[in-house]
Order: C-alpha cells, then sequence, then structure tokens
C-alpha cells in the first residue's frame, strides 16, 4: 500500500472518526470524550509535522476518489495546503484543552465536541482539497458542521445569530457552487493549479471570466467576511468562547480567506487574474474592508464584539495581500493566514477566560484586571500588540511584507491604509490594555468563580499563553527555516517564479 | 575573550533583564535591577569591538559592538544605575513587582536600541522600550501621570508609523538593512525625499522636538520621579541617536529640509530659553530642552552643508551621554522631594507662551484640543475624532481611554510634518 | 467458481422479484401472525435478488436483458426488460423497501400490521414489476397496481382524515389511469405496437403523437409519477420544443410554490410532503435541458435515487417524532428532538441531501443538473435550482433549530423502538453515501440506455 497516499486521508480522518464516536458518547463519559479528542488532536498533528518533512524532501502527498466522471475528490499536500493544515492542526489542540476547561460541567457535551471534530475535519479538508469541487464540498460541509456550535448556548439571541449566519453562508455557498459548475463548463477541469488553469479560455470568455470571478469573491466573502458580507460575523460571537476561537482564527473565516488565495492563485492565476481587471477592485475591497471593521470596532463596548470587528479588519490583510500583484505582497498576505489566526486566537481564548472567570464580558468592567491575571492579560496584550503591528510580534512581519510589497509593486495607497488600520487598531486596543493594567481594580467583580488561589483553570489559562508564545516566536523567529514566513516564501516563489 | 564568546555577552545583555523581567523570578532575586545591569557592565569593559548576527532572527537582525559605542554605555549604566538605586523610594506606595517589570522591559529596549546593528533590530528594540516606558510612567497611578502618558504613547505610535514606513522604504531600496548599507542605498534612491521625511517626522515626534515637545513638557511636568530622570537617556537620547543611524546624512544634500530643522531647533532653544530665564527654577528640565533644539539645529546643519558633519561626528555620542546623564543627575533631588514640590520641574506657567498658544490657534483641529487644558493634565475637549466615530456607528457607549484629541493633535501635527518635509526635502 | 454460480445465473431474477413479493403478500394475509417474519425476509431476499440480477446483467448480459414471459416475445407477448436503468430503481426501491419494512416492524400496531404487511408487498411486487415493464401497456396495468396499492396503505389508520385522502388520491389516480389509457390506445392504433423500444424507433412528430404525448403526461402527472415519460422525449423534443420547455416551467413553479409552502407550515409531516413537491419539480426542469441527451437524464435520475432515499428517512423522522411527542407541530419540536438524537441526525443528513448539500446523492443530482443548464445557458433554471436550494435549506433549518434550544424536558417520555430511528439513520446515511458512488451508479445507468433510446439526442 502507498503510505504517501494514505496520509492526507489519514489526517481527515484523524479527526472525524473521534468525532463520529464522540456523538455516540453518553454525555458523563468525560474522561474518554477528552481522551478521544486529544488523541484526534495529537494524531493529526503528528502526521501533519509528518507530511511537512516529506513535502520538504520532495514527496508527494495525494489521493483521489472518483466522484464524477472526470472530477475527483482529491486530498494534495501542497505547500499552502501544508501551511493551512498546520494552522488548524496546532490550533485545533489548542483549542480542544480549552474547550474541554472552558464547557466543564455544561450540558450537551458530547454534540458539542463532535461537532467540533467535524468542524475541524472540514477545515483540513478544505486545507488539503487538491481541486475546486473537493473544496466546495469541505466548505459547505464546514458550513453544516460549524452551525451547531454558534447556536450551541440555544438562547434566543444565539439561535438568532445561527439563522444569521445561515443565511449569509448559504447565500455565500449558493454562489459559490454556480461559480464552480460555470467555471467547469468552461474549462472541463476544476484541479488547481499553480499559476492558474484558465489561461486557455481567457481570450475566449472574457466576461463570463470576470463574472464568475466576481461569484467566487462574493461566495467566499461571505465568510472570509468582506464588507457587505461581513454582518454575521459579530453576531456570532454570542458563542461560547472555544468556538469563536475556532470561528475567528482556525476555520470559518480562515477558510474564507484560504479560499480567496486558492482562487487567485490557483484557479485564475495572478497574471489572468490581473489581465482581466479584477484584481485591483478587489484590493480596493480587502482595503475598505479593513478601514471600516475597524473604524466599526472602535465604538463597540462588549469586547468579543470589538475582537469581531477586529477579525473583519485583520483577515481582509490576506486578500490585500493576494490582491497586490508581487511575490512580496503574496509572502505577506500568506503568512498573515498563520499569523493573524495565532495571534486572534490568543485575544479570544483571554475574551473567554475573563468572561469564564470574572464574568467580564465588557470593556467597560476590565479595570484593573490585569493585576486580578496577569498571565491572561499579558498574553492578550502580546495579541493586541501584535495586532498592532508592533514588533516583534508576529503581525509585524506581516505588515512588514505587505507594505514592502505594495511599494514594490506601485501601490503606494496601500501602504497608507496599512498605516491608517495601524492606528487605528492602536486606537481600539490600547484603552483595553490601558484600562487592564492601569487602572484600579472595583472591588468586586461582576461575576468571579473561585479558582482558589490560581488565576483560573489551568485548561484555560495555557492555551492563551501557548499561543501568546507562539505568536511572539513566528515574529521573532520569522527568518528560520520552517518558520511561516519561509513556508509563505515557497508559496510565492511557486506562484511568482516557476515557468 | 574569544569573538564568540563576546558575541554571546552582547546577547546577554539584552536578554538577562529581559529573563529578569518576569515576576516570579525578579521577585526571588536580591537586587534585580541591579543584577539586570552586570552583563552591560562587563560588555563595558571589553576592549573588543564585536558583533553577532542570528539570520534566522526577524529578518536577520543582529547586534554589535561599534566605535561610538563606549559613550553611550556609560551614559546608559550611570543613568540606570543611578536609576536602579532610587528605585526603592521611587516604589513606595506603588506594586513594587509589576514597577520593576516595566523597569526591566525599558532596560532591555533601550540597550537593545543601543545595540542593534541594524534598523529592524533598532525599531523593534526602540517598540519595547517605548511601551514598556509607558508602564513606568503609570506605575504609581497618579491622574496627572495619565493625561501626560497618554501623550507620551499617541506620540510613540504615531511616531512608529512614520518609522515604520521609512523601513519599508528603506528594505525596498536595499536589501541589507544595516546602517551603512541603508545609508549608502538611500543617498542613490529616488525615494530619498519620502524617507527623509519620515524619518525626520517621527524621530522628531519621539524626541520632542518643536511642535511635538507637548508630550515631553507634559512629562517634565507631571510623570513621578524616576521616569522622570529616564526621560532624557531613554525614549529622547534613542530618538536623536536614531536621526543619525538611520539618515545618510554627508552623503546627501537636503537643504530645505535642514532649514526646516533649524528653525525648529532654533525655536526650540529659544523658547526653552527665554522661560528659563523667566521662571528661573527647573534648570534640568529646560536646559534638556534646549540641548534637544540645539542638536536638531546642528544636525540641520548638517544637512545643508554636508561637508559640516564631519567635524560634528566625533561630538554625537559624547553630547547624548552628557545630556542624559546631566539630565539624570539635575533631576535627581526632586526624587527626593515630596510630589508637589517635585512636579515643580519646569514653571507651570509655560503652558500660555507665545509659540504654544501660536500652534494651539494653527491647530486645524483647534477645537478638538483646548491647550492649557491638555498640558496642566484634565481631560481634552469633546473631538472630532470621537464625533467622527458616533457618527459612523450606532452606539458610541463608552469614552476612550486615550483621549480623542490627543489622537486629532498627534496626527495633524505629524501629517503636516510629513507634508512639509516631503515637500521641501527633495 | 463454484457450480453453484452458473445455476444462480441461469436463474431469472426478473420473474423472482416480481413474484416474491405477491407470494410473501398473500402467505402473509393467509397467516397474519407471520406476517412482520415474512414480510423483512422478503424485504431482506429482494436485496439480494437485486445484487443477484445485477451480477446476471453484468457477466451474461453485459448490459440489458429481455425476458419474454412464458416464450412469447413482443409485439404479442409481454416482454420484461432490465437494463443499468431499472437496475438502479430496483435497488433504490429494495433499500427503501428494507428500511420501510423494519421501520414497519417497530412502527405498527399488531391490528395495523395485519393489514399493512400484505399491501406493502403488493406494492413491492407492483413496483418491481413496474421497473421490470418493457410496453407501454405493462406500464399501464402496474401503475394501477402501485397506486391501488398505494391508495390502500395510504387509508390503513382507518380514521376519518385518512380514509378522505386516501379517497381523494384514489380519484385523481384513476382519472390518470384513464387519460394514460387513452394516450397508449392512440399510440397503439398509429404504430401498431405498444413495446417501448420499438415505438421509440418508429414514433414522429404527428398529431396523434402529441395528443397521445399530451393524454398520457397528464395521466401521469396526475398520478405524480414521472419514471416512464423519459422513452418520450428526445425523439419529439427536435420537432416542438415548446410543450417540454411547458413541463419546465412546471417544474420551476413546483420548486418555488412547494418549497414556500414547505416553509410556511406548521406541521411536520405537511413540511416534508411539500419538500416532496418541490423535489419533483428537480426533475421536471430535466425536460428542458434533455437537448443534451442523455447527461441530464442521468441528474435526474440521480436526484430521484436520493430523493427517494432521503425524504423516506425524513417521514421515517417525523413519524418517530409523533411517536415520541404525540405531536408533529413544528413550534413544539424542540423538547422532542432533543431526547431523539438519533433522530434529528436523520433528519439532518436526510436535509443535507434535501437541500443538495455536498457530499450527498443530492449534490450529485444537483452538479449535473446545473453543468446542464448552464452549457445551455438557460439562467432561468440555473437561478431556480439556486434558490430552490435556498428555499429548502431554509425549512429544514427551521426544524433543526429546535435541536438547540435550552427547552426543558416537560413531555412524558414514549419509547421509540430503536429500528425506528437507525432505520432512519441509516437511509439518510445511505443518500449521503450516494454522494461517493456517483461513478459506478451513473456508470450503470448508462449500461444498456441505448435500448432504451433516451439517449438519441434530438
Amino acid at each position: 500500500m502507498n503510505w504517501d497516499a494514505a496520509i492526507p486521508l489519514l489526517v481527515v480522518a484523524s479527526s472525524l472518526l473521534p468525532g463520529l464516536v464522540i456523538f455516540t458518547l453518553a454525555e458523563e463519559r468525560v474522561y474518554l470524550r477528552t481522551f478521544l479528542n486529544l488523541a484526534g488532536a495529537v494524531i493529526k498533528l503528528g502526521l501533519v509535522v509528518w507530511m511537512i518533512w516529506g513535502v520538504y524532501h520532495q514527496h508527494h502527498y495525494e489521493i483521489r476518489l472518483a466522484l464524477l466522471p472526470n472530477l475527483d475528490l482529491v486530498l494534495r499536500a501542497g505547500p499552502l495546503a501544508l501551511l493551512f493544515v498546520t494552522l488548524s492542526s496546532l490550533l485545533w489542540l489548542v483549542t480542544t484543552v480549552y474547550a474541554v476547561g472552558y464547557l466543564e460541567g455544561s450540558p450537551h457535551r458530547s454534540r458539542f465536541f463532535g461537532f467540533f471534530s467535524l468542524c475541524v475535519t472540514s477545515t483540513v479538508g478544505v486545507a488539503l482539497a487538491g481541486n475546486l469541487i473537493t473544496f466546495l464540498l469541505f466548505y459547505e460541509l464546514l458550513t453544516l458542521s460549524t452551525y451547531p456550535l454558534v447556536v450551541h448556548r440555544g438562547t434566543e439571541e444565539a439561535r438568532r445569530a445561527g439563522r444569521s449566519y445561515l443565511v449569509y453562508t448559504m447565500f455565500g455557498g449558493g454562489l459559490l457552487l454556480l461559480a464552480t459548475v460555470w467555471l467547469y463548463t468552461l474549462t472541463g477541469t476544476l484541479e488547481f493549479t499553480p499559476q492558474g488553469f484558465v489561461q486557455q479560455v481567457l481570450a475566449t470568455h472574457r466576461p463570463a471570466l470576470i463574472v464568475i470571478f466576481a461569484l467566487f469573491i462574493a461566495g467566499l466573502g461571505v465568510k472570509a467576511a468582506l464588507v457587505p458580507l461581513h454582518g454575521w460575523l459579530p453576531k456570532a460571537m454570542v458563542a461560547p468562547a472555544p468556538v469563536s476561537a475556532l470561528l475567528h482564527a482556525v476555520a470559518v473565516v480562515k477558510a474564507g480567506a484560504f479560499g480567496i488565495v486558492r482562487i487567485v492563485y490557483d484557479v485564475f492565476g495572478v497574471e489572468a487574474a490581473a489581465h482581466l481587471g479584477v484584481i485591483n477592485p478587489l484590493a480596493w475591497l480587502a482595503a475598505f474592508t479593513i478601514l471600516y471593521g475597524s473604524v466599526r470596532a472602535l465604538s463597540q463596548n462588549d469586547l468579543k464584539r470589538r475582537l469581531a470587528f477586529s477579525t473583519v479588519s485583520q483577515v481582509s490583510y490576506i486578500t490585500l495581500g493576494v490582491a497586490i500583484i508581487g511575490p512580496i505582497a503574496s509572502i505577506g498576505g500568506i503568512v498573515h493566514l498563520v499569523h493573524q489566526g495565532l495571534m486572534k486566537i490568543t485575544l479570544f481564548f483571554c475574551a473567554g477566560n475573563l468572561a469564564e472567570t470574572l464574568g467580564i464580558h465588557k470593556i467597560s468592567e476590565m479595570h484593573g484586571v490585569g493585576r486580578r491575571m496577569p498571565w491572561t492579560m499579558t498574553a492578550f496584550t502580546i495579541g493586541a500588540f501584535g495586532m498592532i503591528g508592533a514588533p516583534p510580534v508576529a503581525g509585524f512581519v506581516s505588515k512588514w511584507y505587505l507594505g514592502l510589497g505594495a511599494l514594490q509593486a506601485g501601490q503606494g495607497w496601500v501602504v497608507i491604509v496599512l498605516a491608517l488600520s495601524s492606528l487605528l487598531n492602536a486606537m481600539y486596543f490600547l484603552p483595553i490594555l490601558h484600562a487592564a493594567w492601569f487602572r484600579a481594580p472595583p472591588d468586586h467583580w461582576p461575576a468571579e468563580h473561585d479558582f482558589g488561589h490560581k488565576e483560573t483553570a489551568w485548561a484555560l489559562l495555557l492555551p492563551p499563553v501557548i499561543t501568546a508564545v507562539i505568536a511572539v516566536a513566528v515574529g521573532l523567529l520569522a527568518s528560520a527555516p520552517f518558520s511561516p514566513l519561509d513556508w509563505a516564501r515557497l508559496i510565492a516563489q511557486r506562484e511568482f517564479y516557476q515557468p | 575573550m574569544t569573538v564568540t564568546a563576546a558575541g554571546m555577552v552582547l546577547w546577554l545583555v539584552v536578554l538577562w533583564p529581559l529573563l529578569l523581567s518576569i515576576p516570579a523570578l525578579h521577585s526571588r532575586l536580591p537586587w534585580p535591577r541591579q543584577l539586570a545591569l552586570l552583563p552591560v557592565l562587563v560588555l563595558f569593559l571589553l576592549p573588543t569591538t564585536t558583533a553577532l548576527k542570528l539570520p534566522w532572527l526577524l529578518f536577520g537582525s543582529g547586534l554589535a559592538l561599534s566605535a561610538d559605542l563606549p559613550w553611550l554605555l556609560a551614559m546608559f549604566i550611570v543613568v540606570w544605575w543611578v536609576a536602579a538605586a532610587q528605585f526603592k523610594i521611587f516604589a513606595q506606595g506603588a506594586n513594587s513587582s509589576r514597577a520593576t517589570t516595566f523597569f526591566l522591559l525599558t532596560l532591555a529596549g533601550n540597550l537593545g536600541t543601543l545595540l542593534a546593528a541594524d534598523l529592524v533590530g533598532f525599531f523593534v528594540f526602540a517598540t519595547l522600550m517605548g511601551y514598556s516606558f509607558y508602564g513606568l510612567m503609570l506605575a504609581k497611578d497618579e491622574a496627572a501621570a495619565k493625561n501626560t502618558a497618554r501623550c507620551y504613547v499617541v506620540a510613540l505610535i504615531v511616531g512608529d508609523l512614520a518609522l515604520f514606513e521609512a523601513l519599508l522604504l528603506a528594505a525596498g531600496a536595499s536589501n541589507n538593512l544595516q546602517y551603512a548599507a541603508v545609508q549608502q542605498a538611500m543617498a542613490d534612491s529616488s525615494t530619498l525625499p519620502l524617507y527623509l521625511a519620515m524619518v525626520l517626522a517621527g524621530f522628531i515626534v519621539k524626541a520632542g522636538l518643536w511642535p511635538a515637545h507637548i508630550w515631553l513638557t507634559a512629562a517634565l511636568r507631571t510623570v513621578s520621579p524616576l521616569p522622570r530622570i529616564l526621560l532624557a537617556a531613554v525614549p529622547v537620547a534613542m530618538a536623536m541617536l536614531g536621526t543619525v543611524r538611520w539618515l545618510p546624512v554627508e552623503m546627501v544634500t537636503a537643504a530645505t529640509a535642514g532649514y526646516v530643522l533649524q528653525v525648529l531647533g532654533a525655536l526650540m532653544l529659544v523658547s526653552a530659553s527665554v522661560k528659563w530665564l523667566r521662571a528661573r527654577v527647573g534648570a534640568a528640565g529646560w536646559s534638556m530642552l534646549c540641548l534637544i533644539g540645539l542638536f536638531f539645529f546642528l544636525f540641520g546643519h548638517t544637512l545643508v552643508q554636508p561637508s559640516a558633519w564631519r567635524s560634528y561626528a566625533p561630538f554625537v555620542s559624547p553630547y547624548l551621554a552628557i545630556m542624559g546623564i546631566a539630565s539624570c543627575l539635575l533631576l535627581l533631588p526632586s526624587l527626593r522631594r515630596n510630589r508637589a514640590q517635585a512636579g515643580d520641574t519646569l514653571s507651570a506657567q509655560t503652558g500660555h507662551c507665545l509659540p504654544e498658544r501660536l500652534l494651539a490657534w494653527l491647530s486645524v483641529l483647534r477645537r478638538a484640543t483646548v491647550w492649557s487644558k491638555l498640558t496642566v493634565g484634565t481631560q481634552a475637549n469633546v473631538t472630532m475624532l470621537k464625533n467622527l466615530g458616533r457618527a459612523l456607528t450606532a452606539s458610541g457607549g463608552h469614552k476612550p481611554v486615550i483621549p480623542g484629541g490627543v489622537w486629532a493633535f498627534a496626527v495633524t501635527v505629524f501629517v503636516l510634518l510629513i507634508l512639509l518635509f516631503a515637500a521641501l526635502a527633495g | 467458481m463454484s457450480a453453484m454460480l452458473p445455476a444462480l445465473q441461469t436463474i431469472p431474477w426478473a420473474i423472482v422479484l416480481i413474484l416474491l413479493p405477491l407470494v410473501a403478500g398473500m402467505l402473509c394475509f393467509l397467516w397474519p401472525r407471520l406476517a412482520p417474519t415474512l414480510g423483512m425476509a422478503t424485504a431482506s431476499i429482494n436485496v439480494l435478488a437485486v445484487a443477484a440480477l445485477a451480477w446476471q446483467l453484468h457477466f451474461r448480459f453485459h448490459g440489458s436483458y429481455r425476458h419474454a414471459v412464458g416464450g412469447w416475445g413482443a409485439p404479442l407477448g409481454i416482454d420484461l426488460y432490465a437494463d443499468g436503468l431499472s437496475l438502479l430503481l430496483l435497488l433504490a426501491t429494495a433499500l427503501v423497501g428494507l428500511g420501510v419494512s423494519l421501520y414497519a416492524v417497530g412502527y405498527f400496531r399488531p391490528e395495523q400490521a395485519r393489514r399493512f404487511w400484505p399491501i406493502w408487498l403488493l406494492l413491492l411486487g407492483a413496483l418491481h414489476a413496474l421497473f421490470f415493464a418493457a410496453d407501454i401497456f405493462n406500464l399501464y396495468v402496474t401503475l394501477e397496481l402501485v397506486g391501488l396499492a398505494a391508495v390502500a396503505l395510504a387509508s390503513l389508520n382507518g380514521d376519518g382524515p385518512a380514509v378522505s385522502g386516501a379517497m381523494r388520491y384514489l380519484l385523481a389516480t384513476l382519472l390518470g389511469s384513464l387519460s394514460y389509457l387513452l394516450g397508449v390506445a392512440l399510440l397503439y392504433h398509429a404504430y401498431g405496437t405498444v413495446d417501448i423500444a420499438l415505438l421509440a424507433a418508429r414514433v414522429d412528430s404527428t398529431p396523434v403523437t402529441w395528443a397521445a404525448l399530451g393524454l398520457m403526461v397528464t395521466g401521469l402527472l396526475l398520478k405524480t409519477a414521472l419514471f416512464p415519460l423519459h422513452f418520450w422525449l428526445p425523439p419529439a423534443h427536435a420537432s416542438a420544443p415548446a410543450p417540454v420547455d411547458l413541463l419546465g416551467l412546471l417544474g420551476m413553479a413546483a420548486i418555488l410554490w412547494g418549497s414556500v409552502q414547505a416553509l410556511r407550515q406548521p406541521r411536520l409531516k405537511l413540511l416534508i410532503a411539500y419538500s416532496t413537491v418541490a423535489q419533483l419539480g428537480y426533475l421536471f426542469l430535466a425536460f428542458p435541458l434533455a437537448r443534451t441527451g442523455i447527461s441530464v437524464w442521468r441528474a435526474a435520475l440521480y436526484l430521484l435515487l436520493s430523493h427517494a432515499l432521503a425524504k423516506a428517512a425524513m417521514f421515517m423522522t417525523a413519524g418517530n417524532l409523533l411517536r415520541f411527542g404525540h405531536h408533529d407541530r413544528i413550534a413544539d419540536l424542540d423538547r422532542v428532538v432533543q431526547r431523539l438524537p438519533i433522530t434529528a441526525g436523520a433528519f439532518a443528513l436526510a436535509g443535507v441531501s434535501i437541500m443538495g448539500l455536498p457530499p450527498s446523492g443530492g449534490f450529485i443530482g444537483k452538479w449535473l443538473l446545473l453543468e446542464a443548464a448552464l452549457s445551455q445557458g438557460r439562467w432561468d433554471i440555473v437561478g431556480i435550482i439556486l434558490v430552490g436550494g435556498l428555499l429548502a435549506a431554509a425549512y429544514v433549518f427551521k426544524v433543526m433549530g429546535h435541536a438547540f434550544t435550552q427547552a426543558g424536558v416537560t413531555h412524558e417520555a414514549h419509547r421509540v423502538p430503536r429500528t425506528m430511528e437507525w432505520t432512519a439513520l441509516s437511509l439518510a446515511f445511505a443518500a449521503i453515501l450516494l454522494g461517493f458512488v456517483a461513478v459506478p451508479l451513473l456508470h450503470l445507468i448508462n449500461t444498456g440506455a441505448v435500448a432504451v433510446g433516451f439517449e438519441v439526442s434530438g
């Protein structure tokens, strides 16, 4: 048996099977469930590391399964896929630990962790998809598996958020399906190819291709929270904190952004997209989203809502990087896929900790919280500085490459947008930090839980600390081999330099 | 001592205080602040010049011990040793552990900025230093210091933004980001005017040159003594050092930019001297402002006449060192006085002097900030930015901690500066 | 190969498949107490027989085969005809049949069961005969059988509403049969044969043909039976696209109206029923798209198959919920849904296929349909398919949303037999699985298609 081919399948299965088993478990079997979750996560991570090593040594990991005549389900581990898979599996492990701590004692945990595993399964599938139809399949699966997580709390507000989420994503999914089928009828293939596969019909079907591109962006833009399709994201923050982390950093929003990267690089190809004249509007849209999200974030008093609008803004960095023609900006965009994930998941973990430990949901309640929960707030501070783009946190590296790439591509306006965004980021993050560290704490917190002499439970404290450390490490060690930046360089090279 | 070992010491100099800044560690050690200074003492005594490059760090940063460093290292050791010795007095009534953390982080950032071998390293450590210093300013939980710290942090962010853009321009022109390489590359680059504008705007804001001196005068007036004795050596001297290291001095002529710089420097020098004479107190603060003005006045001269640099160059480090040490020692007595007296480093009436008033009138967003209020430390007025924010969003429920007025003002000054330099530098 | 295999190969499995349920049905009637056992056995053997038939078709007849009953061939005698298409439908029937039988074991009380099993087995036999019919008269007979059995099943409940509903259906189906029979007569008069293959070769565009076509279509529409319609279309298409487009319009209307109605229903069973109307509408969309020949029929067929599985599963979940909570008001479902996770899961999986989301049989069908519509530039159809998908999502999630409320459990729990829950889940899972076996199944549909003639493009 060819093990190289089986590994991508195993990566997908390593969360699917535990997920399916977990569905059947009784509510009170906490240890077995936790064991299954963690075992799946660890195995997945191990397999991913194995694949990274293999791809580095020119192994080829691909598995095909005939779905339709001439159309296969393809799982393939290319460099871009691996970047996203690594991010997802790493953060999944961390989030699982966090979720176990966060949901301790709450109802419907088997259901939650079942869908949780399905969600990651679909994300990994999205990452490894080797053609558009596979991508579509897992992308829709992601929608379906996330919905139960969004409405998990079952309150009226949660259900409203869930409905909003569904309306947006189903609509996006429909557009995506249409675009995919249409493209297939034109080109007869859906296989992701470096530098795209639409060249042969570029001359004959120009208007159609422009519309298809727009449809793709609209379809993926829903999950990637491009304005004006971002409406579901701030509402979805009613979900439990691990779900928010998953939505914002690991799975949903990332899948959308990743899809845009795929569409621009591996379906259309940068050159073709530029030739069609669609790449600049995409850049404008991304830039507008960046500023819009930041401005909206300014006036949010609910911490998670502010973070949600921050995501709207930050994720569009990825789109922006992709939409600026040139290898350097691409590196910035692609690497931000990882960096944003690390920083944002840290922030959401911390927000969850505040809510779980002290009952803090609003920024105006955060005065002096740094003294009560120093580790959590240190992690939060690192994440926030990363978002602002302060060195040496990861966000600095992304911004550096984006700005440099924009200058090289002669798009100076992007630099101004980046500067404004940094400024706005500082304006909505620094007051939080100031309040948390330098204001006097209140006499009593809104709803304090007792964790003895610790600031909170270990399972809640470790994940944000770990992700914050990683966020600093990937920034600080950006030029080290196997760093996200290193991989992003590899990917950009493949897109721009190969014949 | 081998080169590698010297390199290790070089890194230890920065890493050691960083490590010590972890509360769990420094709270268990005696004299943590003095301990943090040990490696730098060793470095000062080392005869070699050395450099250690770590290619996998950030974009390939490194630290280097260059020839002009002994002066600055000496200043560093003196100032920080004094600060460490006075820490106990400062920390009365404050959370000592937290203050120590900020102290050590600022120290590490300051050292890193000094030793950085390239632009990125400088930027990284300057950021660390800048934000930690903000923490140090606020460590004592004083109302007046809070507003000053806000002004400071706005200046810091705005300055950093400009420097970041400058960094991008430098990276666009040169693959190697070491000082000499960048200077060489920028001298020939077409983006030089913009680069010049960004660097000057950034460092002027950070060094507190007129008209961006608001935060500095406010800091001299309101922050607690420990950060005050560090003001000259930490944010200001490092910004001046950055100006010299980042710009291609001696290689380019930028006459108009130079003249502007000279005018700004002269204004600062003159207004500070006049006020000093009138107030007759606060020698340390006023002299520091004068020195800043003089420095930029002379630096403007080198931009007008590059050949002049040759005569100035040997004196840069001693100049900075003397400024830092003198300011520190002159401000030292204020540490021992009580709060009310300590607040009198500058005369309290200076908020109404002519250039500042002029500026307030000139400000496009005059309404955004009422000058006297800002400087004596009450909340700034309702601001345009806040209004904008409210107009754009349905619910503007909570009050931003950093008043929008400061932002509006800082950004205006900053943009004006950039426009000014960009228009003139070419 | 062992010696038994040749013997297996010579058995006329088509005859077995028709006779077995009929005989079993009669036995059930005679010994009601044995009925569930007999029924289950028959349903299981059915699956095996279909498998054997498939194997036989593949190895012995290489595609299709024709069995002249009693040695009398067409045009005089009755032919049984089997090809990939019939095999596929048989397979679906066998699977759904097995599922329904399993479900019925738990569902019916003894006095209901003794009436259910004979009729149910009769229906199975009639369906099998329908799929083997090689001529349009035979189709009439088998359709009539199916219709009668279905009416009887519908009135099984025995109460007022059930009987009146069944009567309404009976009237419609009888009217449809008459209309259809008239069409058959016209055709027989014109071409002298009722054999489908021969007719397909002979038929041309004359008023008589059109009249016959109209009558038969009306008849079949009244019976909501679409299956036999396909053989008409390719030859007729070239000459007169208008009626075909009319069917397309009808389909679009059905999708929109059915979906909107489904969305408005306060009760689960009605929602599922209207959803069926909408889903049948998709099949009609195949008519105007048939210009490209075979692919769109594959799409329709695939939709039909996955719909059969998914909808059966959905009805079963509705039955489970009804059994558990004694009502099927959607607004009050939350307490019930949460107590029956397997049923909820079955509904969700079936819903995925109904919505046409991947991975599911519904998705494959929809993909093929979209592909055909796009390649012909039929944007109206494209739009309807997408809107239909969104509406389907809306009504599926209208129900699923109740699985996630905070409602406490207040109802007295009525136990639902495990088999009923698991049967529903298995069928729904089969609908999902259809999404992964498209290649062999589509291959199967193509097998022997030539004989039926529907790939002869217009």
